[in-house]
């Protein structure tokens, strides 16, 4: 076993964090959507080429390893600054992987410079979990899609220039195999998007689409070929926006409020805040073996968003049953991050599908489904 | 008489008449309007109507209102129109001010109208509030940060932690019995995977236990009042404990259940999740359960009290 980063990781890790020092309490998870300061933490970013830190070298990347990805990704949420940008995660790492030359050398710059913004348009109003059934169609018609149906849940797609839209090309019941995989143009003809508030401040919107025109050069991989390459990125994501120093945050908040408050000093705070600790550990302990194990991962991937979702709300709760009155206050961080967290057993796939993904893939049971 | 649940007919018909009253409440129907409908109705009135079976006759009306997702501060204010001296009692049963149990800094129902009763010395008292500043709280009810101080001494605070705790505990379980069926509901309706939602055992085993856990809160808060109407009050907190815990379960299940829906600011969940979270941390907050006294020595707890009552 080596538990040691190695010596570039390490100095990558100051850099990252003297660079990231400037940005601390952005608070991109919570209130904010896209506010001005998390655009400057982009483009800060960008400025190193460190939104394209993990692509190849030929892509226009830095060809670093996802270590060091999830070192910077890690260190920004421990910070409260905010998440990868879509963009640069799931839509540039599918272009890059299964997109051709020209689209390549459209998207791939503008992305990783944060001059274009993304938002994923999968679920609709009757498949969420069940992505697979889902119905909003596209039709080619000479050298263009005609996009007719709905979406929902996007996280801030009433902000992005694009929509990275799965949607049905094979016949209606064609389940996984007849999805596609199409970039739009959020502000095209036909496109109608409208924001949705959520119990904890932040956006998601739903998305109408009558008759909006693609042009059949924004379809990226092959029609009817999406699945494969969406359940890839999915997991491939989830040490980038599931980590442990966002955990660990959320720890430390917690632990300065109550001392703030006067209330650590209570033995039953202290001891609960002592078996807090140990959920952080274990976050950490998931996101380890995710980094640790090469391949298909997406097991993993589901323990290592499970126990990070299972820390994060353990943490919110114990914040509001230690805190008392003063913790109810609707923006204290407390308050926010009971709110807060509580999306996140949803969003990247609910609690119930991750533990039914665990129960087949490492169990070898025929879970759910 | 062999054991049973059943409530008493007067309790059961406060409940029904509560539960009448607050599904002809329009949509959008203002506060003020509401609680003067209350007050007609004579929810203010129950521990004077009922007397010796107040408790369990405000429990029944607090759980219909649980049920039907209003709050306001009917706990505190049934409290006080059964704690409080007869002189104090009129514009508050009449509907015209609303009473507030509160611990300053923080109080609910800034309203200059309101009167606020805290705890001092272990006696309940008047608060003579000075300044106030309007603060948002996760519940969603209007609270203030104030400058106040107590005044006038109404006696002891047990009793009316004790009301206040069982009205609560009654709310609790009437909004978590909701959730639950609401999201039960959903989950018979919502198909993915081309089955409905509740067919999966990750959905429907949640659900299960959240029940489970309030259909016990149930009993434990109308055994705990009618001990209390007895002159018992040793299942008090108890019941708050297994109401709050229960109704927190069940918020968070009916979230879950909901999906992304259920997470909505204005989705079906919210509304009553954020103040079954904030009646915890509330004054007058959860007491420590007595263990011992609430189990008593005997082989039945709930029952033995009763025996030993009816000696
Ligand atoms: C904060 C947030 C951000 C989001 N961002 C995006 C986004 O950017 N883009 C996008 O496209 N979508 C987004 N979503 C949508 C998200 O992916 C879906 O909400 C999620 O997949 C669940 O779908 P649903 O809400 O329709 O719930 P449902 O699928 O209806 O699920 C309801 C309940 O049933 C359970 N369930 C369903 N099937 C099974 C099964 N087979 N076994 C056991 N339990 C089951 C679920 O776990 C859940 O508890 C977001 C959601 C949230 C809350």
């Amino acid at each position: 076993m080596n538990l040691s980063l190695s010596p570039e990781d390490a100095d990558f890790l100051a850099e990252v964090q003297q660079a990231l020092e400037p940005f601390a309490d952005t608070r991109g998870f919570v209130v904010s959507n896209s506010t001005p300061e998390l655009k400057a933490f982009y483009k800060a970013l960008a400025a190193r080429n460190w939104l394209a830190l993990s692509w190849p070298v030929s892509a226009g990347g830095m060809g670093r390893s996802p270590v060091q990805e999830f070192l910077l990704w890690n260190e920004a949420h421990f910070r409260n600054i905010g998440r990868a940008p879509q963009g640069v995660g799931v839509v540039a790492k599918t272009i890059i992987r299964h997109g051709t030359e020209e689209q390549k050398a459209a998207w791939l710059d503008p992305i990783r410079r944060h001059d274009i913004t993304f938002a994923l348009a999968y679920s609709e109003p009757n498949a969420g979990s069940d992505l697979g059934s889902l119905q909003c169609k596209a039709v080619l018609e000479g050298d263009r899609y005609l996009v007719t149906g709905n979406k929902c849940w996007n996280s801030k797609a009433h902000t992005v220039d694009y929509l990275w839209l799965l949607c049905r090309t094979g016949e209606a019941s064609s389940g996984k195999k007849g999805l596609t995989l199409l970039i739009v143009d959020a502000k095209a003809p036909g496109v109608v998007i409208r924001p949705l508030e959520l119990m904890c401040g932040n956006m998601v919107t739903e998305i109408f689409f009558d008759r909006a025109e693609v042009p059949v050069t924004h379809r990226i991989g092959p029609e009817n070929g999406a699945w494969r390459l969406i359940t890839e990125a999915l997991a491939d994501e989830r040490y980038v926006h599931f980590t442990p120093g966002r955990v660990r945050y959320d720890y430390f908040t917690l632990r300065r409020w109550l001392e703030e408050h006067g209330r650590l000093d209570d033995p039953s705070a202290r001891r609960r805040m002592d078996e807090l600790a140990v959920l952080v550990l274990q976050a950490e302990a998931h996101v380890l073996r995710l980094l640790a194990t090469p391949g298909d991962s997406s097991g993993i991937a589901a323990s290592n968003k499970l126990a990070h979702v299972n820390a994060i709300q353990q943490i919110a709760r114990a914040a509001i049953a230690l805190g008392g009155i003063e913790a109810m206050e609707l923006d204290a961080p407390t308050s926010l991050h009971w709110r807060q967290t509580m999306t996140e057993s949803i969003g990247g796939g609910t609690t119930e599908i991750m533990e039914s993904i665990i129960a087949r893939q490492r169990l070898g049971l025929a879970a759910n489904r | 008489m062999s054991l049973s649940l059943d409530r008493d007919e007067s309790v059961a018909a406060v409940a029904e008449s509560v539960g009448r009253y607050c599904g002809s409440l329009a949509e959008g129907a203002g506060f003020a309007e509401a609680w003067r409908g209350f007050a007609e109705l004579g929810l203010f009135s129950l521990p004077e109507l009922f007397g010796d079976n107040s408790h369990a006759a405000m429990v029944a009306a607090m759980e219909t209102l649980g049920r039907n997702g209003f709050y306001g501060p009917v706990a505190d204010t049934l409290t006080f129109a059964a704690c409080a001296p007869a002189d104090l009692l009129e514009p508050v049963v009449a509907g015209e001010v609303v009473a507030c149990l509160g611990r300053p800094p923080l109080v609910p129902w800034p309203d200059a109208r309101a009167i606020h009763v805290t705890e001092a010395g272990g006696d309940a008292a008047l608060l003579e509030v000075e300044a106030a500043e309007p603060v948002a709280m996760l519940s969603g009810d209007p609270w203030a940060r104030v400058r106040a101080s107590a005044g006038r001494a109404l006696g002891p605070f047990v009793p009316w932690a004790d009301c206040y705790d069982l009205c609560v505990s009654g709310w609790l379980v009437g909004a978590g019995l909701d959730l639950v069926e609401a999201a039960s509901a959903h989950a018979s309706q919502r198909v993915q995977f081309g089955k409905t939602i509740g067919e999966f055992q990750a959905v429907a085993a949640p659900l299960a236990r959240a029940v489970l856990a309030l259909d016990a809160a149930k009993v434990l808060a109308e055994a705990a009042a009618a001990h209390l109407d007895a002159g018992d009050g040793r299942l008090v907190t108890a019941a708050r404990f297994s109401a709050a815990r229960a109704a927190e379960q069940a918020a968070i299940t009916a979230h879950q259940t909901y999906g992304a829906f259920g997470v909505l600011e204005g989705g079906p969940v919210y509304a009553r999740s954020r103040r079954i979270r904030q009646l915890a941390a509330q004054f007058p907050q959860e007491r420590p359960v007595d263990a011992l006294a609430a189990l008593g020595t005997g082989s039945l707890g709930i029952v033995r009290a009763q025996a030993e009552m009816a000696r």
